[in-house]
């Protein structure tokens, strides 16, 4: 096998300079690494916001059982609430603005969602202080943010896998798991498949990286059944 | 929206039975819906660490291009030779090549081989611009990846996948009567099933004289992705008639540029093609794959062509050639090693090429076989090291028949050949990558290539070797947002390049050939509306040894540059600008650089679009400034001055339009 092209494999001036250059350019860059984000979270914010005021607007179709719940808590709820800032009314008003006025909905959605948010971390800390019964999911605003909060986690983890990629393959999985307060992942399991099975994998993979899901200690005090659709859009 | 937070779905709903917790309720708080996306319009899933420029789909259409060979123009590191100013003969030259560039740039169509076991051109208009999603160029020689031919450049088209119901019309007319339309439906179903029809019909009288075309291309797709994988069959119908006006010499583009030379009034050069394709991809487990397509493309060629100076021929001849494919491969993922991805995979290519001409039949068939594997190992989070071999044989059986032959009791020759690559990939962070790499090539001498032989001595086979080459090279790429730029400088050094020298009028291996380029590109999205996309292209390509030395390769221009805008006006309006030169170059053929060279031009090409619901109505003038130039040139021996080596044109279009009406319905 004559094969390795003798002349050519001699080093030339030029390829000193070639890799002299690319070492350099190495050397360069070498420090300054920056972790990167598999895929884009595309429209994630929209969604928060939706979720935040769709809550708001279906707070009451939630099932009787667990408004018997939300009830009982509701006295140790109400004395976190007396402590709370003057900024909460805001919460309401705009809630109620939002519920009267849908249609003005995108206009202010961006600020509501951002004083929306505030309010949470105050309300959550406000919670926190003055009582452990207020852990529950079924009071409505912690169960947003544990939402968020699971959202996030599973975004972080998500993944385009590199052959479901290269062959085009698009579609939306969706995953429910139970949760528990430990923040124990268990049953994790495909309710809708994508029709790929890769991507069902990768699915259920993101979901099940997100344990041990720590937080949930903050936020539930017993299992609870969560789904989530991934959407694996190829733009 | 609502169903991000609706509390106490019940589980029944969702149509499956999810096992009862005693402790928790039955209900099923949702999570917002998270969306998983990969830009496929901006990233190659080509597994070679060398610079990738992709073209997508939106560039295509705001350069209101009507073929590839007018997106690939003015490419960084793309040099397009058109021979009639029509894209119906051009050529793709990466690296600098000229005339021999179509056997030195592989064209591939979803991973389909266009290029030919003989030296006929791949057909670059075999695929409709309609039909395609992105054009990946991928710079440099990729031997390993995908062997025979990937010498100077890939230049791999990625057709659009069927998702919801589509149809498209498009109806064009333009200069030299001009008439083209295209229809296409397709679909992909719930059920897995996908489909992709279309039609491309174009006539044209062209520039010149004698230079009438007409082209119809059918095509047809069916697919069935299932859980683990997918099937598809493809089935494509090409009819390709062109009349061919040839060359000019100096007097005759001064009494007339459009004229064609007497000698060549009744030449032409039609071809038929057909091509089936299946292919398969599998999920062996949850990190390997296997993909293969089974091709099968039949041309059948009829021509005539002249001599100048002769009477017109009158007998046709005939260019058959089948070629048969098989490309399997494996692709997968090793946990165990850092997740290395590696790529094993053979090609078996079979070529029957028969050529009838009044010199004599040639039968010639060729068999290629070759396997490779490919690492790519991210040694750290932001370094990737690709490294990868390929062995490669050929096996040539040929026979000639007629006064000429070389062969005519039939020959064998046969060649094998082993290569290998080394680069590395660095991603400093979102904006930044370095590439460095290395990369063996070849290139087997083609089967008619082999059946010319020497004159002196009379009629004697030239065994031609196979050329073989490295390629190295390095490059910085930016990208920000829209934005990007990339520097590219490289060095190309062959032995054995394989050329037609036409002044001995035979195929030879050229001694020491050398290249070494330099290659910038960038877009700049100035605005949301205005975007500008510019690139330069420096190639030094030349003999470095034997009789020839320090003689610059034909047909290739030192410099080239493209600087072009996009600016939409409003929603609905949108317009583009593009400047395209290229300097001066020697004529094909000219290896002894005695001719005066081809001088070089600057064209400057614009195009309006205005949308409305459904529709999109635009208008192309291309060569604005009414240049005269010559794309292509070549030494010719003219027979009005004693058959003496003379500068002969192919004149390139002056100012023309198009017009364009399309619907678009989704």
């Amino acid at each position: 096998m004559d094969t390795a092209a003798k002349p050519i494999v001699t080093t030339t001036s030029m390829s000193f300079l070639l890799h002299g250059l690319a070492f350099a350019g190495l050397l360069l860059v070498y420090g300054q690494t920056t972790k990167l984000e598999e895929g884009v979270g595309r429209g994630v914010e929209i969604q928060l916001i939706s979720s935040v005021l769709v809550s708001d607007q279906q707070e009451t179709d939630v099932p009787r059982k667990q408004q018997a719940k939300t009830e009982a808590l509701s006295e140790a709820i109400s004395d976190a609430e007396q402590k709370m800032t003057a900024e909460n009314s805001l919460t309401a008003s705009v809630s109620r603005q939002t519920v009267a006025e849908p249609v003005d909905r995108d206009a202010v959605g961006q600020n509501i969602a951002e004083q929306k948010y505030i309010i949470q971390q105050k309300q959550l800390s406000v919670f926190e202080s003055a009582a452990d019964t207020v852990r529950s999911t079924n009071a409505s605003q912690p169960q947003h943010t544990i939402l968020e909060l699971l959202h996030r986690r599973i975004s972080d983890n998500k993944e385009y896998p590199y052959l479901a990629r290269r062959q085009r393959r698009e579609g939306v999985a969706t995953v429910a798991f139970v949760l528990h307060p430990n923040g124990k992942i268990e049953n994790t399991q495909l309710v809708t498949s994508s029709r790929a099975a890769a991507l069902d994998r990768a699915a259920l993979s993101a979901v099940k990286h997100i344990e041990p899901f720590t937080a949930a200690q903050d936020y539930l005090d017993h299992a609870e059944m969560f789904q989530v659709d991934i959407e694996f859009d190829l733009l | 929206m609502n169903k991000f937070l609706s509390l106490g779905v019940a589980v029944a709903t969702s149509g499956i039975a999810l096992p009862v917790y005693s402790e928790i309720e039955q209900a099923v708080t949702e999570i917002p819906a998270i969306v998983v996306s990969a830009a496929r319009t901006k990233q190659s899933t080509l597994t070679t660490p060398a610079s990738i420029t992709v073209i997508t789909r939106k560039q295509i259409e705001d350069s209101g291009s009507k073929h590839i060979v007018e997106v690939l123009r003015g490419q960084g590191g793309v040099q397009i030779n058109d021979l009639y100013g029509d894209g119906s003969r051009a050529t793709v030259d990466m690296r600098g090549f000229g005339d021999t560039a179509s056997s030195n740039t592989l064209v591939l169509i979803d991973g389909r081989r266009l290029n030919n076991s003989d030296i006929g051109s791949p057909d670059l208009n075999s695929i409709a611009l309609e039909d395609v999603e992105r054009i990946e160029v991928v710079q440099g020689s990729a031997g390993v990846l995908f062997g025979d031919q990937a010498v100077g450049g890939v230049i791999n088209i990625i057709t659009r996948q069927p998702g919801a119901l589509r149809h498209s019309l498009r109806l064009s007319a333009g200069s030299y009567n001009r008439v083209s339309l295209h229809a296409m439906t397709s679909q992909a179903l719930n059920n897995g099933i996908n489909y992709r029809v279309s039609l491309d019909l174009r006539d044209s009288d062209n520039y010149r004289d004698h230079n009438e075309s007409s082209y119809l291309n059918g095509f047809a797709k069916l697919g069935y992705d299932y859980s683990n994988g997918s099937v598809f069959a493809e089935l494509q119908y090409i009819d390709d008639e062109l009349n061919t006006p040839g060359a000019l010499f100096a007097d005759e583009v001064a009494a007339n540029r459009k004229q064609v030379n007497p000698s060549f009034a009744t030449d032409f050069s039609n071809a038929e093609t057909t091509v089936g394709r299946i292919g398969l991809v599998q999920e062996l487990s949850s990190n390997w794959s296997f993909e293969g397509e089974l091709t099968n493309r039949e041309t059948d060629g009829l021509f005539r062509i002249s001599f100048a100076g002769s009477p017109p021929a009158t007998e046709n001849f005939t260019q058959d050639r089948k070629v048969r494919e098989f490309t399997p491969r494996f692709i997968g993922f090793i946990p165990a090693w850092n997740n290395t991805m590696l790529t094993l995979g053979g090609d078996a290519v079979e070529s029957d090429y028969k050529l009838s001409t009044s010199f004599g039949d040639q039968f010639n068939d060729q068999s290629q076989r070759s396997v490779y594997l490919q690492a790519v190992v991210p040694v750290k989070n932001m370094l990737d090291v690709t490294a990868g071999v390929r062995h490669a044989s050929v096996d040539n059986d040929l026979r000639d028949a007629g006064m000429f032959a070389i062969y005519p009791n039939g020959v064998q020759i046969e060649d094998d050949v082993t290569v290998g690559t080394l680069g590395l990939a660095i991603k400093a962070n979102d904006s930044w990558r370095v590439l460095v790499r290395a990369d063996q090539n070849y290139r087997f001498a083609k089967v008619d290539e082999f059946l010319q032989p020497a004159y002196t001595p009379a009629f004697t086979p030239i065994k031609l070797k196979t050329q073989q080459g490295l390629s190295l090279e390095t490059g910085v790429e930016w990208a920000q947002g829209s934005n990007t730029a990339k520097l590219i400088i490289y060095q190309l050094d062959l032995e054995n390049e394989i050329v037609f020298d036409p002044v001995n009028f035979a195929n030879i291996n050229l001694d020491d050939t050398e290249r070494r380029g330099l290659i910038a590109s960038g877009y700049w999205k100035a605005t949301q509306r205005l975007g500008y996309s510019v690139s330069y292209t420096f190639t030094d390509a030349e003999v470095t040894s034997g009789v020839s030395s320090g003689k610059d390769i034909p047909l290739v221009a030192e410099h080239s540059a493209l600087l072009s805008t996009d600016y939409s006006i409003s929603e609905a309006w949108q317009v583009f600008a593009e400047i395209i030169a290229k300097s001066d170059r020697v004529f094909a053929g000219d290896f002894d650089n005695e001719l005066a060279s081809l001088p070089g031009y600057g064209v400057v090409n614009i195009k309006a679009e205005y949308n409305i619901k459904d529709f999109t109505f635009s208008g192309r003038v291309n060569n604005v400034l009414d240049k005269q130039y010559s794309d292509i040139g070549q030494l010719g021996f003219d027979p009005n001055a004693s058959f003496a080596a003379a500068e002969a044109f192919y004149p390139s279009p002056e100012i023309n339009f198009l017009l364009t009406a399309a619907w678009n319905f989704r």
